[in-house]
């Protein structure tokens, strides 16, 4: 008996766990070298790979899922991929070679990649465990709130990040009430400057959303007619915020539970080298879940961003499929649109003193912001809030490449601002090439 | 794959390219009806760039490595495998502004006149030359095999 159950063992060339960003790159780049090495994907969301920052669309638009997903629904067919949705894996075995899932089922590889994301924060707040408490990382998370919304007047957000905040928006633009709970002195504060969460904060507060900073929510508590549902949360110091629902929204870590015994080094996220393998022969990690290095900060730590989970993804992929390639760091970066108002901001955005010099313009009637953040004449931190935002990439990019800009920082701020400004050297690799041969 | 290469050596900064963009990606592909009677106003993609004297035509440089293909959360940007074009598919845009974030030749734009997504150079895929390329008076913009260029 054991003999028939070991050949029905399902072995795979390439196995990955994960069904999201990170997977779909490494298919990709495992199949830029290997057309043919067979590919499994198990993951516990029982759907195609999909846009998980547009569950926020999901929320507030009249989306189906088929508009949401990342690669067209033939993608894994298309790329010889068998995709085991709907699957969790409980637990690794690198000596065996095997992961093992929770239907009892194991599967072989030669190579694998740990694409796992993250999971959510459960803030220490009494109640949590109430009905009507959410989360908002996933399609079913989204699909539970839409489906719950409906008849509520009004919904409490525990964590103006910028999930929070993205769901902050959704749920107002469908007429329903919003309050954001935000522990910090102001919403989104890792990721903007205080004049740009004031423009932020001031949209949100016009579109009738109520912001609550330097608020920490300390209880969950239940509906005067029904204690086991959440009827609001208790802020420390006694105020009470009323809500139909509660949407805890306080960040993601990277999802390493099933890791847990299997010798894979782990600090905050899964520990990788430059050429995203992990501490053990043959085991790969990639996206939310592992950590990265950020080149601005000189130190490995999880970013977790959507560019940087498919850049990992896909040189995890080209790699185990035998190329040699190196990622060579990230920082962080966002772009969010707020009810139309684009807003962005990469690197460091709060400089810790002032070493760091600032070249800001600032119209407050145009809600137009940018604020470039130097040291030594290297940018370290872009913010640009409204029409700002054209072409910021040319500025992200001097970040990345570490562009000395000492010759044309008067230029920075300018509006025609262009590659045509940039160092000679630099301008021929942005056109991509350095002369006709 | 097919790249235009532009040569500010020749180019006089004349927008003709920005122009004959724009009515190619008209509705009518007429330059008066385009410009008069259109709305949305079709918007270039392709842009005159200068610094001083010096100016050059610049479009989606269809990267090889092309971030906005690697950071686009939608899926709305891909690049095809055979003809190297990397192509966005406007109905799957949601105007995150993530590709103009991370396009570091500032080849990305918003289309806010048709409908709030990302607006780039799709290399006239369907003409033989691209209209900036048959347009430009000066032949400031070349089309060439990109085995045709030294690679920095
Ligand atoms: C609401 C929201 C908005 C966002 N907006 C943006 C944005 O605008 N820009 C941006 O850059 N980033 C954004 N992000 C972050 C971005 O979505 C993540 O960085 C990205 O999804 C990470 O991709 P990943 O492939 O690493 O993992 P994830 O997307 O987290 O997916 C992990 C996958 O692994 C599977 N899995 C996990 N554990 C197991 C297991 N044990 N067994 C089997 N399967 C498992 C899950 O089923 C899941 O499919 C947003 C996130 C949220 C929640």
């Amino acid at each position: 008996m054991l003999s028939e159950r070991m050949f029905q063992v399902k072995k795979y060339k390439y196995l990955i766990i994960g069904g999201s960003v990170a997977t779909v790159a490494a298919v990709e780049g495992i199949r830029e070298i290997d057309g043919d090495g067979s590919i499994g994907v198990v993951s516990y969301e029982p759907y195609h790979a999909y846009s998980r920052p547009m569950i926020s669309n999901y929320l507030m638009d009249d989306i189906e899922l088929e508009d949401m997903y990342y690669r067209p629904l033939k993608f894994y067919e298309k790329e010889k991929v068998d995709s085991l949705l709907g699957k969790t894996v409980v637990k690794v075995s690198p000596d065996e070679k095997k992961v093992f899932l929770d239907d009892g089922d194991c599967i072989s590889y030669e190579r694998l990649l740990v694409s796992s994301g993250g999971r959510p924060i459960i803030p220490r707040i009494n109640g949590v465990d109430k009905k009507g408490v959410y989360r908002f990382l996933s399609l079913d998370n989204a699909r539970e709130i839409k489906a719950s919304l409906k008849g509520l007047e009004r919904v409490v957000i525990i964590g103006g990040g910028l999930s929070g905040m993205k769901a902050a928006e959704a749920i107002i633009s469908i007429g329903v009430r919003v309050s954001v709970i935000e522990m910090m002195e102001r919403v989104l504060k890792p990721v903007y400057d205080e004049t740009a969460c004031g423009i932020i904060k001031a949209l949100f507060e016009d579109k009738g959303v109520d912001v609550l900073t330097s608020s920490q929510a300390e209880e969950i508590y239940g509906r005067k007619d029904d204690e086991s549902s959440a009827g609001g949360v208790m802020l420390k110091g006694g105020k009470k915020v009323d809500g139909d629902i509660v949407i805890m929204s306080v960040g993601v870590i990277p999802q390493v539970d099933f890791l847990k015994d299997s010798g894979i080094e782990i600090n905050r996220g899964v520990v990788v080298d430059k050429s995203m393998k992990t501490n053990l022969p043959d085991i790969y990690a990639a996206g939310d879940v592992a950590e990265a290095y950020d080149i601005l900060l000189g130190i490995n730590r999880p970013i977790p961003i959507w560019p940087k989970a498919y850049y990992e993804g896909r040189i995890a992929g080209l790699n185990m499929a035998g190329g040699n390639e190196e990622f060579s760091g990230i920082f962080a970066m966002n772009s969010a649109d707020f009810f139309g108002l684009p807003t962005m901001s990469a690197g460091i955005v709060n400089p810790e003193d002032d070493s760091w010099e600032s070249l800001v313009e600032f119209k407050p009637e145009e809600n137009y912001y940018k604020r470039i953040v130097l040291k030594n004449n290297k940018i370290d931190g872009m913010i640009m809030v409204g029409d700002a935002v054209d072409r910021a990439g040319i500025i992200l990019g001097l970040i990345k490449d570490r562009i000395d800009v000492k010759d044309f920082k008067d230029k920075l701020l300018d509006k025609g601002f262009s590659i045509a400004d940039l160092p000679a050297s630099v301008k021929r690799a942005r056109i991509r090439d350095v002369a006709l041969a | 794959m097919k790249i235009i290469y532009p040569k500010e050596e020749v180019c006089i900064g004349c927008r003709y390219c920005e122009i004959y963009c724009a009515v190619e990606h008209s509705k009518s592909k007429d330059i008066i009806k385009a410009f008069k009677l259109e709305n949305p106003r079709p918007i270039p993609k392709v842009r005159m760039v200068q610094n001083g004297p010096v100016s050059f035509a610049l479009q989606c440089r269809h990267c090889e490595e092309p971030d906005c293909v690697y950071a686009c959360i939608t899926g709305a940007m891909h690049k095809d495998k055979e003809t190297g074009v990397v192509i966005h598919d406007a109905k799957r845009c949601i105007g995150c502004w993530t590709c103009m974030m991370v396009c570091t030749k500032g080849a990305i734009e918003r289309d806010e006149e048709m409908r709030k997504i990302a607006s780039k150079c799709d290399l006239c895929i369907h003409l033989d030359v691209p209209a900036c390329v048959s347009h430009c008076p000066n032949e400031a913009l070349v089309l060439i095999e990109d085995n045709q260029i030294k690679k920095p």
